[in-house]
């Protein structure tokens, strides 16, 4: 199950991957077909920004579980471990449930949209529930991802314990 | 001071949770979500909250941060920079301290293809780390033009958190790209200066070698074969910028499969290659997008408490010159730079910063400038400088204390630049209206 579990957020990280690259190609093409062919393509706006929205949520949970998502620890690098341990898990806890809450109400906001037909405004407009629905999934994936951290934590394994390579390497992959 | 109470704990309470090693993003929608639930209640601003989230990220602005990103990534993973390294290595000439030269010109040369910070620095540690200890070159003329060099990404487009700063600023792209080129080259021009008069009066410092002659039509060989062809993707991010004929979203669609196309060109375009740089750029680019949706809220929060409102007409009635409170933003950006990351910095400042600014009649976009030369200095100031970090790994037996003590000159000419900017804004300004297309 959590083999499946895994599987399913790897796929739709690689998913957000082919969206950037659908996104490099789409606006190519619209230049070229304004500058070129002057015939632009006229969807491409709103295609970028419903795919990046996607981007964004088929990641979140699977950055979450890479330990990808940048953090401030100065503090718990410099306090004994079982404290240290302790304060990571009260922030994956909060982390868990916010996004949890966020979730909840994002797919409340769904159904509400759904039910009333509300469409996004544009030139080719969709029904706005799909928006909503699109980042209630990634908020409640990264909420259960957050769960496993705790689990894990309360475990008293983690990742962190690496060597200073390693430590460098969290550094610097998620950095701009 | 009606203020000062909600602005204290929503400041308070957002260090608070971030200082517990919560995600920075989801600290901030900790400090949104209380502050909605407190203010306007359950429910319906809840789904307002998350609307917002949409709309801040479902952007055609933000498509160059991925964009820029993978430009970098790619560049890393096909090692075309080498090639570049080694024609810029044939024109460095006989200069005092000519490997730390060709580290920064380098640097800068990567900076124009790059919008990684850290794939610029680790791509010139990789690649003149190596041959810089080998020469017995010493600790600041070795990790320091490194760090330095790799820092220049965030000033020379495509600059992936220029584009972070504009948008949370709410500014102009084009004009903060643009903007930050001659500030970024001026970063590089302290740097050769520092380095040749290092090693001009202590030539110990960055001991001479005999350097092969190279002919000059060997060089120019070179020139056309290794380095020119990269100006092709340099002109698809600047140069179209510059004549007007595509915004930075097409711009960085076009670097982006410029840098493809080059690659392909030199043969080493690869399937493993493109799947490894889109995930690179899918990884940093969901970091960036979280932090952003999350934040969203944290300006409205705080002008909805009175807070915004109440510090600018505190700052705008105080008995103080103008100039004092930019130099006091500046430095306040600093100090933050010594603990916390980049985008984290900005969501804070910026939205009590720009009001302020712009209320004090300057332009924003000589402010942003500030903001990224203040903020890329911050990548090598201790104790946390996100640099400092990777050199520490990159060379185990160098103590933080000497990687410190390296990156000091370099921090020292970012200053040196920051004050010249603060005296003469019309570096930005004026060149500015110059470059951007009427």
């Amino acid at each position: 199950m959590i083999w499946v579990y895994n599987r399913l957020l790897d796929t739709l990280a690689f998913v957000a991957a082919l969206l950037i690259f659908a996104i490099m190609l789409g606006v190519g093409a619209d230049v070229a077909g304004r500058y070129i062919f002057a015939r632009p393509l006229v969807w491409i706006h709103e295609f970028t920004e419903y795919s990046l929205l996607c981007v964004l949520s088929f990641g979140m949970a699977w950055l979450v579980r890479e330990r990808g998502h940048v953090a401030i620890e100065i503090l718990v690098d410099s306090v004994p471990v079982p404290l240290a341990n302790a304060m990571k898990i009260v922030s994956a806890m909060i982390a868990c449930a916010i996004s949890a809450a966020l979730g909840y109400w994002a797919m409340v906001a769904a159904v509400g949209d759904y039910q009333r037909g509300i469409e996004t405004y544009g030139i080719y407009p969709i029904p706005r529930f799909l928006l909503f629905a699109v980042i209630a999934v990634g908020l409640i994936l990264t909420a259960v991802e957050f769960a496993r951290v705790v689990v894990v934590l309360w475990r008293g394994g983690d990742k962190a314990k690496r060597n200073d390579l390693g430590d460098v390497e969290d550094k610097i992959q998620p950095s701009v | 001071m009606d203020w000062l109470l909600p602005l204290s704990a929503i400041l308070g309470g957002l260090l608070f949770v971030m200082a517990l090693g919560m995600p920075v993003a989801f600290a901030f929608l900790l400090v949104n979500v209380l502050g909605i639930v407190i203010l306007q209640g359950v429910g319906g601003p809840l789904q307002q909250l998350v609307l917002s989230m949409i709309s801040s990220v479902a952007s055609f602005a933000l498509v160059p941060i991925p964009l820029f990103v993978f430009m970098g990534v790619v560049l890393w993973y096909s090692k075309l920079g080498q090639q570049a390294v080694d024609a810029i290595d044939q024109w460095v000439g006989r200069l005092p301290g000519r490997l730390s030269l060709l580290t920064i010109a380098s640097g800068s040369v990567f900076s124009a293809l790059s919008g990684s910070t850290m794939a610029n620095t680790a791509m010139l540690g990789t690649m003149l780390l190596p041959e810089l200890r080998r020469r017995g070159y010493a600790r600041d003329l070795s990790i320091g033009p490194i760090m330095a060099g790799g820092g220049l990404a965030m000033m020379i487009p495509p600059s992936a958190l220029a584009v972070i700063l504009a948008s949370i600023a709410k500014l102009s792209i084009a004009k903060i790209l643009l903007a930050a080129i001659i500030p970024g080259l001026m970063m590089a021009l302290f740097y050769a200066i520092y380095i040749i008069g290092r090693s001009a009066l202590y030539p110990e410092a960055a001991p001479a070698y005999e350097v092969k002659g190279v002919r000059w039509g060997e060089r120019l060989h070179t020139l056309a074969r290794d380095l020119l062809p990269l100006g092709f993707i340099v002109f698809s991010v600047t140069g179209l910028m510059v004549l007007g004929v595509g915004t930075p979203t097409e711009a960085a669609a076009l670097g982006a499969l410029s840098s493809i196309a080059l690659v392909a060109f030199y043969r080493r375009l690869t399937w493993g290659l493109l799947r490894a740089a889109l995930l690179d750029s899918m990884r940093i680019s969901v970091m960036t997008f979280t932090i952003m949706a999350a934040a969203i809220g944290f300006s409205q929060i705080l002008a909805y408490s009175g807070a915004t409102k109440g510090l600018l007409d505190t700052v705008m009635s105080a008995n103080v010159a103008p100039i004092l409170l930019i130099i006091a933003t500046q430095l306040i950006v600093l100090v933050l730079g010594c603990f916390m990351e980049q985008i984290a910095i900005m969501l804070i400042t910026l939205p009590i910063f720009v009001p302020i600014v712009i209320g004090l009649g300057y332009d924003p976009i000589w402010f942003a400038v500030l903001m990224l030369v203040n903020l890329e200095t911050a990548l090598m100031t201790p104790p946390f400088g996100l640099l400092l970090v990777v050199m520490k790994g990159v060379t185990p037996e160098t103590t933080f204390g000497q990687i410190y003590t390296a990156a000091t000159p370099y921090v020292v000419c970012n200053l040196a630049v920051m004050a010249i900017l603060i005296v003469f804004p019309q570096i930005v300004t004026d060149l500015l209206v110059l470059v951007l297309p009427k």
